[in-house]
């Protein structure tokens, strides 16, 4: 197989999050078993990275090693040969003298079979005698390390203290890391510190580096083009209604559960973008559930965690009505007067504004959501987005949305003009059942310029 | 089939599959890169959605409306010579009326094109984008039967003729089909002013209520420059002046400057009329051709960047190289919350810390040093495991105390030094477990409380000798 690229073993003693580093790292939140234990692994699990049609890299989780300082003694005792190489190997010969050390034994194995060795350490923990055997018989092994320090935001973290024991064993390029407060820049460290290590592979891993990157940024562009495209669709929706209190409220109902139905469709694309299943959000505690979010839209308990005083306009769901735009109808006179005769002229006008014109002339109007129903729908898609970038496959704790707070988002400077759009064009939510022209590209426009700010927004949190 | 007809058909699936690609088209993608992993799926899912004839049906209604508009426009440009002809018996050609009506207004539509070509985005969304789906929607219904439709039929129709007029091929293939028109309608209009020449003499005149002579010389001198480069003979301003009508003409001169005036006619439209709009849709043709070899399905679109994680994820496999034989060991454990009550600790043992830091190992110290006759050593490497064993076997306890910090996880290395502590199994050994918060409040802590038990339980220490102790507890005492 000239598949294969590279292969890296991830050792270090339990509960140190070695699983958890090769989940995030494969976007995989099934690989292998986590659980806050001591052997939570007991096989050598490996996983392939894809670099591309073919090119991989082979990752291989192994069990903890448990029992270093017994591990060493024997290994020292076994053999007074001064290569360390040696002596794990004729440890590994004798390996039926020493069941208990069977788990342990594993994991030399894959010291010694793969190219390059992720050290992960808890920096909670105090840099005890156990650590310093283990890092001991690594150092037996010959093999590029690349020290991996986990728990880096948890409390009682102490990076620096280790940071100067692995720099006493002259390993000075340590990457930190931490599962649960994923973050990408964190990830391509990891890859960079192996491009240095192994010299005769940077082509490789840059071309590793290139394609996370690419990635990276694709999900996410994605992700912001499925937000714009439910503001525009949640802003056309629509429905027509008789000019009374009851059909205004039959379907304002309506109107709302239209837009909720909407929020659920992105919520699922976006949750199957990045690549979480059920599973996943129960053990995250996402705040959802079945597909859903727990907190309905329009519940006050929403409004409030986003800030909005439930004023009871928005409990009603208000919709508003959608007046006809005379500028943007002068405009089309004039695009279609240019294009051609009067005949385009009437046709466009009848194609744009048949249906208002109509409902005016019918005593009816349009019901379309409201400006604040809209605001509070993009703030909790942006901090879903937040929420899911941040997110290792790996994490465990709650998100809090209540970080983001409507009347403290502030909307990108076009959101009204995007809004007044969106509004005139039914056709361009399918439920409306309109029968213009698509205009397929207008819309694709719009939301190409939504996701640009979204964009803007994003670098703008980065930044801080 | 054609690299467009496969996009097509993968951006048709597309429109089928709405927002969410299905996963049920497997294959092994693994090896190609993500266009030909993309191709593949195309292929396997056409099998299933069978979409290709219906955008083949689009591709025939697109040019049988276009043909039969050409056809149109053909009649019109050819039934549109007989308003040349001005007196009843048909022998007589308004010279400058012709020019007018053949030239000016392919004119002003040139130039409305070139205005609108150059504005983006005018051309795909205008009347006449409208007009032609309204009419190919018209066509649809006639020539299509209800009852083999697709189920997708009016989406994938939207979609093919969206895309058609749309912002990538709408500008060149709407600039196509306007053109294509004015050439049939064009070339109408010169084959039957071909044939009413070849079948009818007439003369060649023009009127005017307004205009002077002079006027009428230079558009001529105008329109003859090129002809007249070319050695064709064309009229000259004698011929202009005898043509006004009612100027009588010698017959010698009649016929000859009646091929020249037919010669200018003739090459004014093929020339000034015919040929612009041929090159212009002949280069419509081309560009519509090169649109579509180029057309490139966009993968940023939410579906494929899904589809790519589908298709291709970033681990695509998963193997276990070095299973474990051995299982689990699992221990059954009594309700371990009485555990925490127990607080019966002999005075008499032989107390040992375990990896205690230092700041605990102090607190603990300070409480517990009296207590015992040994002072507490706290075992955190080979060389104090060593002292601790040879401890224990020199001072010849019969019992063990054990401190250990509840934060720390009990691992196996842990087991193996207290199982080397317990040489004489008469010993008892005790398990204190030290920690900063009450057990029963803190979930970390009682879920670590609960791998101490295990551990010990693995260790051989009964549950009845294991105490938890609160820090502050131990300090107040
Ligand atoms: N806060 C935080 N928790 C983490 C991090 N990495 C892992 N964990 C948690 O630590 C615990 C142990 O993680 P595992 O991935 O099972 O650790 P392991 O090293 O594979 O353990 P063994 O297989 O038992 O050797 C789990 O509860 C994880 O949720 C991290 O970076 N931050
Ligand atoms: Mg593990």
């Amino acid at each position: 197989m000239n598949k294969q690229l590279l292969s890296v073993a991830v050792v270090g003693h339990a509960n140190t999050g070695k699983t958890s580093l090769i989940r995030t790292l494969l976007r995989d939140a099934s690989f292998g078993e986590v659980a806050d234990k001591a052997g939570t692994t007991r096989h050598v699990e490996g996983a392939e990275i894809r670099v591309d049609n073919n090119q991989n890299l082979v990752i291989y989780d192994t069990p903890g090693l448990e029992d270093s300082i017994n591990l060493l003694q024997v290994i020292d005792g076994q053999s007074h040969q001064n290569d360390g190489v040696d002596r794990l190997l004729s440890f590994i010969q004798h390996e039926v003298n020493f069941p208990e050390l069977s788990q342990e034994l594993k994991v030399l194995k894959a010291l010694l079979s793969n190219d390059i060795i992720f050290y992960v350490v808890d920096v909670r923990e105090p840099i005890l005698g156990k650590y310093r055997d283990e890092l001991k018989i690594l150092s037996y092994a010959a093999k590029p390390i690349i020290p991996v320090l986990n728990f880096i935001d948890s409390p009682g973290a102490d990076v620096a203290a280790w940071q100067a024991q692995l720099a006493r064993l002259n390993l000075h390029a340590f990457v930190s890391f931490d599962s649960v407060v994923f973050r990408f820049s964190d990830e391509l460290k990891i890859y960079q510190k192996m491009q240095t290590l192994l010299a005769h592979r940077e082509q490789q891993l840059a071309q590793l580096i290139e394609q996370r990157k690419q990635q990276w940024q694709e999900r996410e562009v994605a992700a912001q083009q499925l937000i714009a495209q439910l503001l525009v669709e949640a802003a056309a929706c629509r429905f027509k209604v008789d000019n009374n209190e009851q059909s205004i409220e039959v379907y304002s109902e309506k109107l709302q559960s239209r837009i909720r139905q909407l929020e659920r469709q992105t919520l699922t694309q976006l949750l199957a973008l990045y690549q979480f299943k059920q599973d996943d959000i129960d053990q995250h505690d996402l705040p959802i559930q079945e597909g859903q979010w727990e907190l309905d839209l329009f519940s006050s308990d929403n409004l409030q965690e986003f800030g909005v005083k439930a004023t009871s306009n928005f409990v009603k769901g208000a919709g508003v009505g959608v007046a006809v735009d005379l500028v943007a109808a002068g405009m089309t006179l004039g695009a279609a007067a240019l294009a051609g005769g009067v005949a385009g002229v009437l046709w466009g006008v009848k194609q744009r504004y048949y249906d208002e014109i109509q409902a005016k002339v019918t005593g009816h109007r349009y019901l379309c959501a409201d400006d604040l129903t809209l605001q509070v729908l993009w703030a909790r898609q942006l901090s879903l987005l937040l929420a899911l970038q941040q997110r290792g496959h790996a994490s465990m704790t709650k998100v809090s949305l209540a970080t983001v707070q409507s009347d403290k988002i502030e909307l990108p400077k076009k959101w009204g003009k995007w809004l007044r759009r969106a509004r005139q064009h039914p056709q361009w939510l399918a439920s409306n059942n309109s029968d213009q022209p698509l205009l397929a590209d207008k819309k694709q426009l719009i939301i190409e310029q939504i996701t640009t700010a979204l964009a803007a927004i994003s670098e703008g949190k980065v930044a801080d | 089939m054609s690299l467009y007809q496969d996009r097509l058909l993968t951006e048709g699936i597309r429109i089928i599959e709405k927002s969410t690609p299905s996963d049920q088209f497997h294959a092994d993608y693994a090896e190609l890169s993500f266009e030909q992993a993309l191709t593949k799926r195309t292929k396997l899912a056409e099998l299933r959605y069978q979409i290709a004839p219906v955008l083949k049906h689009f591709q025939q209604l697109f040019t049988v409306f276009c043909g039969l508009l050409s056809i149109l426009f053909f009649i019109l440009g050819a039934s549109s010579v007989s308003q040349l002809l001005v007196n009843q018996s048909n022998s007589q050609i308004n010279f400058f009326w012709a020019i007018v009506l053949f030239l000016a207004p392919n004119l002003l539509s040139l130039i409305i094109w070139l205005f609108v070509f150059f504005k983006p985005g005018a051309l795909s969304s205008s009347w006449l984008a409208n007009v032609s789906l309204s009419l190919i929607s018209l066509l649809d219904k006639l020539l299509h039967k209800a009852h083999d439709q697709h189920p997708y039929y009016t989406s994938l129709f939207r979609y093919y003729f969206e895309h058609q007029f749309g912002a990538y091929f709408g500008r060149a293939r709407l600039s196509l089909v306007s053109h294509l028109w004015w050439t049939c309608y064009l070339l109408g209009a010169t084959l039957s002013l071909l044939l009413v020449l070849a079948t009818h003499q007439v003369d060649f005149i023009w009127q005017t209520t307004i205009l002077s002579e002079s006027v009428f010389t230079q558009i001529t001198q105008l329109l003859t420059t090129p002809p007249h480069f070319l050695g064709i003979t064309v009229p000259n301003a004698n011929d202009v002046a005898q043509a006004s009508i009612g100027a009588i003409n010698s017959l010698s001169s009649a016929q000859q400057s009646r091929v020249s005036w037919a010669n200018l006619l003739i090459f004014s439209l093929t020339v000034y009329a015919l040929l612009p709009r041929v090159m212009l849709m002949l280069f419509f043709k081309h560009r519509v051709k090169s649109k579509k070899r180029q057309f490139q399905v966009n993968f940023s679109l939410p579906y494929y960047v899904q589809l790519k994680g589908q298709l291709q994820p970033v681990s695509n496999r998963s193997f276990i190289s070095d299973p474990d034989s051995e299982g689990r060991d699992s221990v059954d454990l009594a309700d371990r919350h009485d555990l925490v009550r127990n607080s019966r600790f002999p005075t008499d043992a032989l107390p040992l810390a375990i990896e205690l830091n230092s700041a605990l190992l102090s607190k603990v110290r300070g409480q517990i040093d009296p207590i015992y006759s040994v002072s507490l050593i706290n075992v955190i490497d080979g060389q104090t495991q060593q002292q601790a064993i040879s401890l224990i076997s020199d001072s010849n306890v019969n019992d063990l105390a054990l401190y250990v910090d509840i934060k720390r996880v009990p691992d196996r290395g842990w087991l193996s030094f207290v199982k080397k502590c317990n040489t004489d199994p008469s010993m008892m050994i005790y398990l204190v477990i030290l920690g900063e918060v009450i057990l029963l409040e803190d979930e970390r802590a009682s879920l670590r409380f609960k791998d101490w038990i295990e551990m010990a339980a693995q260790a051989g220490i009964d549950a009845s000798r294991i105490t938890y102790k609160q820090i502050n507890e131990v300090e107040s005492e």
